[in-house]
């Protein structure tokens, strides 16, 4: 019986120069493949503190994310934990880093992951680098999320039927819960940072974001919209179906209880209303898990055409000034 | 008379003559390990060392280092002790992830060229490190009080006639360059800004700051072009062809266009960005819609 994760009090990560450093490097080397990798430290006070990092070998995260938590790859990380624990590095895990495209983070094997790490450790954060997005605005795109506490409760209960998410209070907005980041530098990284503070500038950050990417944003958006509306449409095709079903059960009750009325005029004991239930199955509430994500899903790509706008709009108007 | 024979000749190895790399190239991935791993120098130890892991070009001109771990190592006064098992695990494990990489040689977190460095040297270019190809060793300093300057170097034996001792060479400094790719610039821009904060941390996000930042830089590069041409103009300096030319071929390359023209092309965009934006907000108002409404029925 695996236990549940409590929730993490943390409520912000801190990562070292070197880790950021690594994480972006191996995710843009491995792009446009997805990659992975882990992350150790510490919680202190209130903060993760990322001191280092490893990558996975490529096959952990190919395809469904299980293979994150295969046999090999778990050997594959206890056995770079222990090298890593011999020349003084920390060694308490604090979730993993993986690289996401054009904020594509709501996926059920993330999820999945993340719950794993959280059960080992309540503090576990996943990072998550947007390559292709960094690539195209020339910023560092790194978020940091976990599984929120209503989630948590929602999956202990191992179902997301309408009712259990009004219990718990979930919905799409609060499927993962983002955590500030912010980089820390050693005194060695301060010096080597001054020693080059004149840099070329970048000036790319000028530049009005590229069509294509604006254009492949609301391709992902009109896609997600579709699944939407599968998914909804199954939903509805069940609600219709309940329908059906209650009238039946509603119509056999009226027979029972004229029936009963007849029994009761004549004397004779009543049927019970209740065997409804044996005799009628009501359809099962489908899990109301997909549409949360692709809820989520589509809600942060609105989030990003929104943010690029902004970028757009800043850029565009600004020289006028 | 005793002669000092120093050598850089393509060494024979075997049948193959081997070439010496002439250029390294650093990742500044490799480079910010290297300075995460001098914080974890024990008081004891006089310096971290480690192998570097990347990648050679065919003729073995140069190389490319891309990651470095930690080896541990025993250092006394006249020897030294390098924990090989760790070293060759830890280089399977690397593998793994990229199984192009090679062994390229080592570093150490200071500038220190003693004897011992060419016993480490030595082993480095034996049957564990780069062999048949040589090692090269990479220095940066963080013990001493200096700029970190990263140097590299290659090692020619050096032999006193009659002498068959080990650990004699002589390192031979080699061209080096630390690499900034696009990204390293990205996550530069933090890391200088948090360099800049009295605590040494910086929050991770883009901003409008960010733009006015660029903008200002942009401004002041103009600035500075305009001042250097208008004192060629007038004289004060002496014009250089090169950038003359330069000026020019950049100056051609911006379209002609009147300012009602870039003023219509702004309109039309700002007009797409915000219908983009208009349809992305009903889309938002249409999911909230459904939430709340689910659960209503």
């Amino acid at each position: 019986m695996p236990a549940y994760p409590e929730f993490g009090t943390a409520d912000q990560v801190e990562l070292d120069a070197a880790a950021i450093f690594q994480i972006t490097r191996h995710l843009h080397d491995q792009f446009p493949r997805s990659a992975g990798g882990i992350l150790l430290g510490m919680e202190l006070e209130g903060t993760i503190e990322v001191t280092e990092t490893f990558p996975l070998p490529p096959s952990a995260s190919e395809g469904d994310g299980s293979n994150l938590r295969s046999k090999a790859i778990l050997e594959y990380q206890s056995q770079m934990i222990e090298q890593l624990k011999q020349v003084g590095s920390d060694t308490q895990i604090q979730g993993w880093y993986v690289s996401s495209s054009l904020g594509a983070i709501y996926e059920q094997s993330f999820l999945d992951n993340m719950f794993f790490y959280q059960q080992q450790n309540r503090d576990a954060v996943m990072i998550v680098h947007d390559v292709a997005m960094s690539r195209e605005t020339s910023t560092l795109v790194l978020k940091a999320f976990r599984l929120s506490q209503q989630y948590l409760s929602a999956r202990r209960e191992n179902k997301f039927t309408t009712e259990s998410l009004e219990t718990n209070n979930l919905d799409f907005h609060d499927l993962l819960e983002e955590l500030p980041i912010r980089v820390h530098n050693s005194c060695l990284t301060n010096l080597l940072s001054t020693q080059n503070s004149q840099q070329v500038p970048t000036l790319k950050q000028l530049e009005v974001p590229n069509r294509t990417l604006v254009e492949n944003n609301i391709e992902d958006i009109l896609d997600s919209i579709d699944d939407f509306n599968y998914d909804q449409n199954n939903y509805n095709y069940y609600q219709r179906q309940l329908i059906r079903e209650k009238q039946k059960v509603h119509a056999w009750q009226q027979r029972r209880r004229a029936e009963n009325a007849a029994l009761e005029a004549a004397g004779k004991p009543t049927q019970s209303v209740e065997e409804w239930k044996v005799l009628f199955k009501l359809p099962e509430e489908p899990s109301r898990l997909d549409n949360l994500l692709i809820s989520a899903q589509l809600h942060e790509y609105c989030e990003q055409i929104e943010e690029l706008a902004a970028v757009a709009s800043t850029n565009l108007v600004a020289p006028k000034f | 008379m005793t002669t000092l024979q120093t050598a850089r000749p393509p060494v024979q190895t075997g049948r193959q003559a081997v070439q010496y790399p002439t250029k390294v190239t650093i990742d500044a991935r490799a480079l910010f390990q290297i300075m995460s791993h001098a914080l974890r120098r024990k008081p004891d130890q006089p310096r971290v060392i480690g192998t570097l892991v990347g990648t050679r070009s065919d003729d073995g001109n140069e190389v490319e280092v891309k990651s470095a771990y930690i080896v541990p190592i025993d250092e006394s006064e006249d020897q030294v002790d390098i924990n090989i098992e760790y070293h060759k695990e830890m280089f399977q494990l690397v593998r793994r992830v990229n199984p192009e990489s090679v062994i390229l040689g080592w570093y150490a977190t200071s500038t220190k060229l003693d004897n011992l460095s060419a016993l480490i040297h030595d082993f480095y270019s034996q049957e564990h490190g780069t062999y048949p190809h040589p090692a090269v060793y990479v220095t940066v300093p963080t013990t001493e009080v200096s700029d970190i300057e990263v140097r590299s170097f290659i090692s020619s034996p050096i032999r006193l006639p009659g002498d068959v001792g080990l650990g004699n060479c002589i390192f031979l400094p080699i061209q080096n360059e630390v690499v900034y790719t696009d990204t390293d610039n990205s996550a530069m821009t933090v890391v200088n800004k948090a360099a800049s904060s009295r605590m040494r941390n910086a929050e991770v996000f883009s901003d409008i700051a960010n733009l006015d930042q660029t903008i200002a830089e942009l401004i002041e590069s103009i600035d500075k072009v305009q001042t250097y041409v208008r004192k060629v103009l007038n004289g004060k300096s002496e014009a250089s062809v090169a950038v003359g030319k330069y000026l020019y071929r950049t100056l051609t390359l911006l379209p002609m266009l009147s300012n009602l023209t870039i003023e219509e092309l702004y309109e039309s965009y700002l007009e797409n960005v915000l219908a983009v934006v208009h349809l992305t907000q009903a889309v938002k108002t249409q999911l909230e819609l459904t939430s709340e409404l689910t659960p209503l029925v």
